[in-house]
């Protein structure tokens, strides 16, 4: 086992792709912690002259407001991180829980509970994420939790695939037959062998929870009391004929971000299941 | 051949069914789950409202009738069609959406044009050459458009062909005011689409690529390619005629499954361009916190997608007579 996890390892550091984008994400992971020392005065405080271009009285310039728009991106880069991390965490759990019940038990169980995943696969996510943050009132809890709901379910599947397959093995049959716990033989002998997929689809699902969380917010539906990339690029609309960079730059953010995080699922996926195919 | 399709399609529309009814369950109570009555929910920011029209609207959706009547009257009124009143907008939410609906269409309809053509065309060139400057750019391209948001691509488009080039309009379905008509009035609606349509079109065109060139490469080392080429194939026919078709396949499928995904980037897309379908008078209603007429979108574009998952499954059984159309009654996506 350990051998095989030095072998992954060195798979993944031999990824150029991966490495660039490790190499990215921790940049991205530093401004984060680096946000409150750096702009203590936080993102919302007016430090200068509106409408300042970069690299002129601030870095990346300021905004109508004459707030630093630098000091918007590395408190924007803590929430686009958290809302990341939490949503797929949430998401991890429930689509674990749900894909390895249906899986472990099969029959009625199992196609009770894929019903309710083909319903939440069909709704338009997107649409559905909107309607519940605008019922729920725009807040990081009802955003995170918005983006878990309509997203777990292809988690889901692709866990019940996996725990399907495995579920028969021997060793599994042995345990069954020792008179092991469904609990047990789940959590202790089917699950191990699941999470290399599972890692490899969360490191993909915290890139797409960064995109819509700055969709939600770029829409005004993001907490109103946090300044996020997606609020300035909203914010920054109304004055895109003069000045580009208000939009420009918060997006340039999300992309690196993005990429960054989607390079290293790729990275993992080739590390991990080096014989299966790309997600 | 033509009956077993048709039986075959009123199966996968009976197997829509109960999605649809959850999606009516779980609307009705979405309203209910808003904090406040929900009388003040669906009179959203309608105005002051005054206790008496708070009572209109009470007696209107029966709020004052215990729970079980309320859900009758409410499975009645969707059965047809009838998803209430805006009072935002002083009509009835139907006519509202089915107004919009076909702005949204023409859209996404474009953008699936675009980007299942360009991302088959691209995934099938950079297989072609893997490993070599094109393969590589193309793989390049596609990773960076995939990690890209849709608002912010709307945005540099319109800074970048609108706002300084001045090739295509910022905004709009058709020039305001222009007296145009036949014609006249489809290139200006063609001329407004093009930027909205390549926005939306983009995060698809980058996904089928990179579907595409690993459906390609994984299909050009399967057997029955070999033996064509041992055949003595030209190159350029097994290519065509081999390994396109079956690499073609995973694409479709995938495309099916992104008409939900695409309706929500509609949303961006056509708040980004004012564009009038859909996606804008969700965004409309957002900002008037009309909830009644966002939960009828809502509903509304589940449809669209239990309708397009049916019918891709149809064409799927065109593309491939392989598949049975019994067997298909489950979809593995």
């Amino acid at each position: 086992m350990s051998d095989g996890r030095t072998r992954a390892w060195r798979r993944f550091l031999r990824n150029p792709g991966a490495m660039l984008g490790a190499l990215i994400l921790a940049g991205v992971v530093a401004l984060a912690a680096a946000a409150p020392f750096l702009y203590p005065e936080g993102p919302f405080e007016m430090v200068g002259r509106p409408y300042a271009p970069p690299l002129s009285e601030f870095l990346l310039g300021s905004d109508m407001l004459g707030r630093d728009i630098a000091a918007g991106i590395a408190h924007g880069a803590r929430i686009s991180l958290l809302v990341g991390c939490v949503a797929t965490l949430v998401i991890v759990l429930l689509g674990t829980l749900i894909g390895s019940l249906a899986g472990y038990f099969g029959g009625r169980v199992d196609s009770a509970l894929m019903r309710v995943t083909e319903f939440f696969q069909t709704i338009p996510s997107f649409i559905g994420a909107i309607v519940l943050v605008a019922i729920l009132q725009p807040s990081l809890a009802s955003v995170i939790g918005a983006i878990a709901i309509v997203s777990w379910a292809p988690l889901a599947r692709l866990v019940r695939g996996e725990v399907i397959s495995v579920r028969n093995r021997e060793y599994v049959q042995s345990c069954v037959a020792l008179g092991m716990g469904d609990a047990r033989i789940i959590l202790v002998q089917i699950l191990p062998n699941v999470i290399s997929t599972v890692v490899v689809a969360a490191s993909l699902m915290v890139a797409t929870a960064i995109l819509f969380e700055s969709g939600l917010s770029f829409l005004g539906l993001g907490d109103p009391n946090i300044m996020t990339w997606g609020f300035m690029i909203g914010a920054g609309r109304a004055a895109m004929r003069t000045a580009w960079w208000m939009v420009t730059i918060p997006g340039i953010a999300i992309l690196l971000t993005v990429l960054a995080i989607n390079l290293v699922g790729d990275g993992l996926n080739e590390a991990l299941n080096p014989r299966l195919k790309q997600l | 051949m033509w009956q077993a399709r048709l039986s075959y399609l009123l199966r996968r529309f009976a197997h829509g069914l109960p999605i649809v009814l959850a999606i009516v369950v779980v609307n009705f109570f979405l309203v209910r789950l808003a904090p406040g009555d929900a009388a003040t929910v669906l009179a959203g920011e309608a105005g002051a409202a005054t206790a008496q029209y708070m009572e209109q609207i009470r007696t209107q959706f029966g709020l004052d009738q215990p729970l079980y009547v309320q859900f009758l009257s409410y499975m009645k009124n969707i059965l047809v069609f009838d998803m209430g009143y805006s009072f935002r907008h002083g009509r009835t939410v139907a006519s509202l959406i089915f107004e919009r609906l076909w702005a949204t269409l023409l859209l996404m309809g474009t953008a699936m044009a675009i980007s299942t053509g360009l991302g088959v065309l691209l995934g099938a060139l950079a297989a072609r050459y893997d490993r070599k400057p094109l393969g590589f750019a193309i793989v390049l391209f596609a990773i960076v458009s995939y990690a890209t948001p849709l608002f912010w691509v709307g945005l540099m488009l319109i800074i970048v062909f609108a706002l300084n080039l001045g090739w295509f309009p910022t905004s709009g379905i058709a020039t305001i005011g222009a007296d145009t008509s036949g014609l006249g009035y489809v290139l200006d609606v063609a001329h407004h689409l093009v930027l909205p349509a390549l926005t939306l079109s983009f995060f698809y065109m980058a996904l089928y690529t990179r579907l595409m060139r690993a459906s390609m490469l994984e299909t050009l080392r399967m057997d029955f390619v070999t033996t064509a080429r041992a055949k003595g194939v030209a190159e350029g026919r097994v290519v065509r005629r081999h390994v396109l078709r079956n690499a073609i396949l995973p694409v479709l499928t995938m495309a099916g499954v992104q008409v939900s995904g695409m309706l929500g980037g509609s949303v961006i897309v056509e708040s980004v361009f004012g564009w009038p379908g859909l996606g804008l008078l969700a965004f409309e209603s957002l900002a008037a916190r009309d909830l009644n007429l966002l939960l009828g979108i809502f509903f509304l574009s589940s449809l669209l997608v239990v309708a397009t998952n049916a019918l891709i499954d149809l064409a799927y059984t065109l593309v491939d007579p392989r598949i049975e159309f019994a067997a298909r009654s489950k979809r593995n996506v």
